[in-house]
């Protein structure tokens, strides 16, 4: 057979020739695929990484600009001004926060900007004499707060457990028979309506609600704390800080509505709320009076604001609208 | 008399032998390891291109997430792909089918890749190669382009 071992000739230093060769060649392949295989090694952990583009840093931005302009919209609704005033103190706050912001944004290489596209006018209403009880200036029981508004917020009322009305109750449908304060909203829907009363043995406060098919809900009890009082946050579905779930029917209504007080001498404390209806016609019904000068009084308020947002970072450029209502029912 | 021990050869014929014996060796060796290579080759650029799918997808989701807040007018999120995975050039096909898939193909070696991508806001079809990508929402689409 051949002898591959031994070249003809006699020369014995030159073996193997072209297994050298091939040899070489294999080696120049298998280096090309470690490389390849480095490549593959780097692209595995690129896979382990985070892959947020940073968009979670615009959201919450957002969420920091529907806080901020929403505590500078109650800030300067606390003066009592007309509405030119009042839209020019807001684009100011708004322009100042946005500049303090800013510079938060700036040490992160973020770029951001809130500025004032308008205000809608509302009016808030409101007593701040708690030993009163909630009748309008002339003291009728049964009146009414204000007539085809388009939206309340942040109505919440601070009320005294023990001027409440103690009824005898069988079940809640008992509630219609007697006089017991209530706060009646009527819509195209229908009329809902909160009772708020007492329960003496049990040291409670109850809010009960009758829906528009007239069903009874509730109630939600609170127990006061040592000075007697509970706080009713009808916009916000709550009952002297816990959930209150049919409380929230305010967040269904979808038109005009109306807000009125029946047997409001059956009930002391406070309360506030804001309207979108304009000052001027909340004012004509003659049932305020000037803040400052007593209870209820009604005062020019913004009732929300509409807001432009710019969020800009290396990989990110976003440009919302946002309207911000604080104490909106949602 | 010395005994010849190579009776019947001839120098020639050990020769050829040898030669065809070698390169029959050394070509089925060669063609072995490229064959390895290029296997090897294809898994990496099937792996790099799943891995960039996956974060084009995420991409594209987060500015849907973005595109969802109520009042948006205008969101750009932008990312750099590299230009070439293992060496080739690929070609990025957003939502050809109307499916929400992201479709990225080489050519040589032969592979795609498909990922899925789901969208509350329509994403528009377009085609991408490799390098600066940005994915824009106007007010009513998405769309994944170069900018």
């Amino acid at each position: 057979m051949a002898d591959v071992r031994r070249v003809r000739g006699g020369e014995t230093g030159e073996r193997g020739q072209l297994f050298l060769v091939t040899a070489l060649a294999l080696a120049v392949a298998f280096v090309g695929l470690a490389l390849l295989l480095n490549t593959a090694i780097y692209t595995e952990n690129l896979a382990t990484r985070n892959s947020d583009p940073g968009t979670a840093a615009a959201v919450d931005y957002r969420g920091a600009v529907r806080g901020g302009v929403g505590g500078l919209v109650e800030a300067v609704n606390r003066e009592d001004a007309d509405y030119e005033t009042l839209e020019a103190n807001l684009s100011r706050g708004v322009a100042n926060w946005s500049d303090t912001a800013a510079v938060h944004g700036a040490m992160r290489g973020r770029s951001t900007n809130v500025s004032l596209d308008g205000t809608e006018n509302g009016t808030r209403i409101g007593q701040a004499d708690a030993g009163r009880n909630f009748t309008n200036r002339s003291g009728a029981t049964d009146w009414q707060l204000a007539s085809d508004t388009a939206g309340v917020r942040a109505f919440e009322m601070n009320v005294s457990r023990s001027n409440l009305s103690d009824p005898v109750l069988a079940d809640l449908t008992d509630l219609d028979d007697v006089d017991i304060y209530r706060v009646n909203v009527t819509a195209d829907a229908g009329t809902w309506s909160v009772y708020v009363y007492q329960n003496s043995t049990a040291e409670e406060v109850r809010v009960a609600v009758e829906n528009e098919t007239g069903a009874f809900h509730g109630p939600c009890a609170a127990s006061p704390g040592p000075d007697d009082h509970v706080v009713v946050d009808l916009t916000g579905a709550a009952v002297g800080g816990a959930d209150c779930a049919p409380l929230s029917f305010f967040a269904a209504l979808s038109d005009d509505a109306d807000v009125a007080y029946r047997d409001a001498d059956d009930v002391t404390g406070t309360y506030e709320l804001v309207v979108a209806s304009d000052f001027a016609t909340v004012n004509g019904t003659g049932n305020y009076v000037d803040p400052g000068n007593g209870s209820p009084y009604a005062t020019e308020a913004i009732y929300a604001a509409n807001a432009t947002l710019t969020y800009e970072s290396a990989e990110v450029y976003y440009r919302s609208k946002l309207r911000v209502a604080p104490g909106e029912p949602s | 008399m010395t005994e010849r021990r190579n009776r019947g050869t001839s120098a020639v014929v050990s020769y050829v032998y040898a030669l065809v014996i070698t390169s029959v060796l050394v070509s089925s060796l060669l063609m072995a390891g490229s064959g390895l290579v290029e296997d090897e080759r294809r898994e990496v650029v099937r792996s790099e291109l799943e891995v960039l799918g996956q974060s084009l997808a995420a991409d594209v989701e987060g500015a849907d997430r973005l595109a969802g807040t109520e009042g948006t007018e205008a969101v750009a999120v932008r990312t750099a792909l590299p230009r070439r995975v293992g060496g080739v050039n690929y070609a990025v096909a957003v939502n050809q089918t109307g499916n929400g898939r992201v479709r990225l193909e080489t050519t040589d070696p032969d592979v795609t890749v498909i990922v899925p991508v789901v969208t509350d806001a329509p994403l528009s079809s377009t085609t991408v190669r490799g390098g600066d990508v940005v994915v824009e929402y106007d007010g009513t689409v998405l769309e994944v382009r170069n900018p």
